[in-house]
């Protein structure tokens, strides 16, 4: 919370900069008005309502979710703003980005008089915007900078682009969090995603959380999106759907669970024939427990074979190359290099070359020459890691290989 | 596949990564050993067992991943040691499931199997569903891949 509390200290902060002046308003701007001062009071940087429309508009801050616990039954249902939506009609349009990218690219130009927000739009069943087929909802991400569409008057005149990324965020005040998916259900929002996905760079604050179920979403409108790494979920419901907040945070985090059987059906052998995720994860979970199994039962006849626990180091690197990848087996020859000569130390010398004449091949007289100037470190570095299990220091450069 | 894939990053490191952290370990074991003298076989596979895993969970990538840094600690706190945390440079987000209030939304089936999965995995606890599946995915690969390895092992030293 704290953290949200200092970020909601910020937002607070920078909209004061990006807000346009005001201007004096007609009615229903001035209802937004007072609301939003006392927004801006509780630090309500999203929010701006317009009781029966929706308007979505994130100031760019896009991340937590705002307990604003804003309502739209809060606000008055004024027959002026239902009058306005309804001549917007976004609803009807192609999509609500359509919309709000109109709006943003007037709004660049235009002094924002009104400087309406844009928020998530929730539709309660009740007054539900009667127009016919509200099935799409489609959301967008507003650019940090942009602030505002503008006012509703002028919003009617700007012709559609589709071509770019819908920028206003369609964060309402009950943001949630955005939740990454990977499916994109439309062929044009794949440019839009690209655009997105830079324009989201940035600004990006959010960790990656996964949707809860507590989401609060009014009715918003997503855009599938895929390869964003921040977090960034765009959702478009789809046609037949509950658009309900939480039904939507559902299937996003459903289809998430869902792609990731599909990458382990892959793994695991034979589950290709397999349908259904009960079953499948049945046998992902007998899998694992097999596979564990499997290495207790190695491990038993690892110490049955070798009773005393004296391993051989350079013996059954030998043994153990011969069976693994040949190519690979010289990249660590270096590495492997210091214990042998360790061990070349205490009399294993002739084994050793013969052992390692026998993978190498090809491998080349340079490498013995490195590796027996490497004796003084060499015998220092095994004595370092004789004591503690913890011996990277001989790995090092394995160490950081695979560490990163 | 798994690099094909940009969501997901399930790469796991060579064999031989496998391999060489496996029999250091084991050599470990041996300048070990002396000190307790273990005669029980029990306790002889329990310390393999152990090295097996443990090696690991460093060759997969020592503490970058979620289900061998739990077991890292795991083992460590048995042998009262500490591990070293490398710097995390992702941020690592988990879901406490119990906490989630609406338990009877998510899919039941899919629930209780990811039950049975943390279980499993060292680590899951505290995952949410698809965190832990792909740490399991991880998981499963880093598991194989030490199979391979301990059989070669096996094979090798048996036919001698």
């Amino acid at each position: 919370m704290d953290e949200f509390a200092a970020k909601k200290k910020d937002l607070v902060n920078t909209p004061v900069d990006l807000y346009p002046p005001e201007n004096p308003m007609s009615g229903p701007s001035q209802m937004m008005d007072s609301f939003r001062e006392t927004l801006w009071n509780d630090g309500g940087f999203n929010v701006h309502t317009n009781a029966g429309t929706s308007f979505r508009g994130n100031n760019n801050i896009d991340h937590r979710p705002l307990e604003m616990g804003w309502n739209m039954a809060q606000f008055p249902a004024d027959s002026g703003f239902i009058e306005r939506a309804a001549k917007f009609s976004f609803f009807g349009c192609g999509s609500f980005s359509e919309m709000m990218m109109n709006q943003q690219q007037s709004s660049l130009g235009v002094s924002e008089s009104t400087g309406l927000f844009l928020q998530d739009t929730q539709i309660p069943s009740g007054s539900k915007l009667d127009n016919g087929s509200l099935k799409d909802v489609s959301k967008l991400v507003k650019d940090r900078s942009i602030n505002v569409s503008e006012d509703s008057q002028s919003c009617g005149g700007n012709g559609p682009d589709d071509a770019k990324c819908g920028d206003t965020s369609s964060k309402g005040f009950n943001t949630k969090k955005r939740k990454r998916i990977g499916k994109d259900s439309e062929t044009n929002q794949s440019h839009r995603v690209e655009q997105c996905g830079e324009e989201q760079e940035d600004k990006k604050q959010k960790e990656e959380q996964s949707p809860n179920s507590n989401v609060n979403k009014t009715n918003s409108e997503k855009q599938a999106s895929d390869s964003l790494k921040d977090g960034y979920i765009h959702m478009r419901a789809r046609r037949g759907q509950a658009t309900n907040s939480h039904s939507l945070a559902e299937r996003v985090r459903r289809e998430k669970i869902s792609e990731r059987m599909k990458f382990l059906q892959d793994l695991v052998p034979g589950c290709d024939k397999v349908t259904g995720k009960a079953v499948m994860l049945d046998e992902i979970i007998n899998y694992v427990q097999s596979l564990q199994c499997q290495i207790e039962f190695l491990s038993m006849k690892l110490s049955a074979v070798n009773p005393v626990l004296d391993f051989n180091l350079e013996s059954l690197l030998a043994k153990d190359a011969l069976q693994s990848s040949a190519p690979t087996f010289p990249q660590n020859m270096s590495m492997l290099y210091p214990p042998l000569s360790y061990l070349s130390q205490t009399g294993f010398m002739q084994p050793n070359l013969s052992s390692m004449s026998l993978l190498n091949g090809g491998l080349k007289r340079q490498e013995t020459h490195g590796y027996e100037s490497d004796h003084h470190n060499v015998v220092h570095m095994n004595h370092e890691t004789g004591t503690a299990p913890d011996h990277e220091d001989a790995t090092g450069e394995t160490d950081m290989k695979v560490e990163q | 596949m798994a690099s094909a894939d940009k969501l997901i990053n399930t790469d796991v490191p060579e064999k031989d990564v496998f391999a060489l952290h496996f029999l250091q370990s084991l050599s470990n074991l041996r300048t070990q050993s002396p000190l307790n003298s273990p005669n029980k076989s029990i306790d002889r596979v329990r310390k393999i067992k152990k090295a097996a895993y443990v090696s690991m969970a460093r060759a997969a990538g020592g503490t970058s991943r979620l289900w061998s840094r739990a077991l890292l600690r795991r083992a460590a706190k048995d042998d009262n040691k500490s591990v070293r945390f490398s710097r995390r440079k992702r941020k690592v987000t988990w879901k406490i499931s119990s906490k989630r209030k609406r338990s009877n939304q998510r899919a039941p089936v899919v629930e209780e199997a990811a039950e049975r999965l943390r279980n499993l995995v060292p680590g899951g606890g505290g995952m949410e569903t698809s965190k832990l599946m792909e740490e399991t995915a991880h998981y499963i690969k880093c598991l194989s891949m030490q199979v391979k390895v301990m059989q070669c092992l096996v094979d090798g030293l048996s036919q001698k």
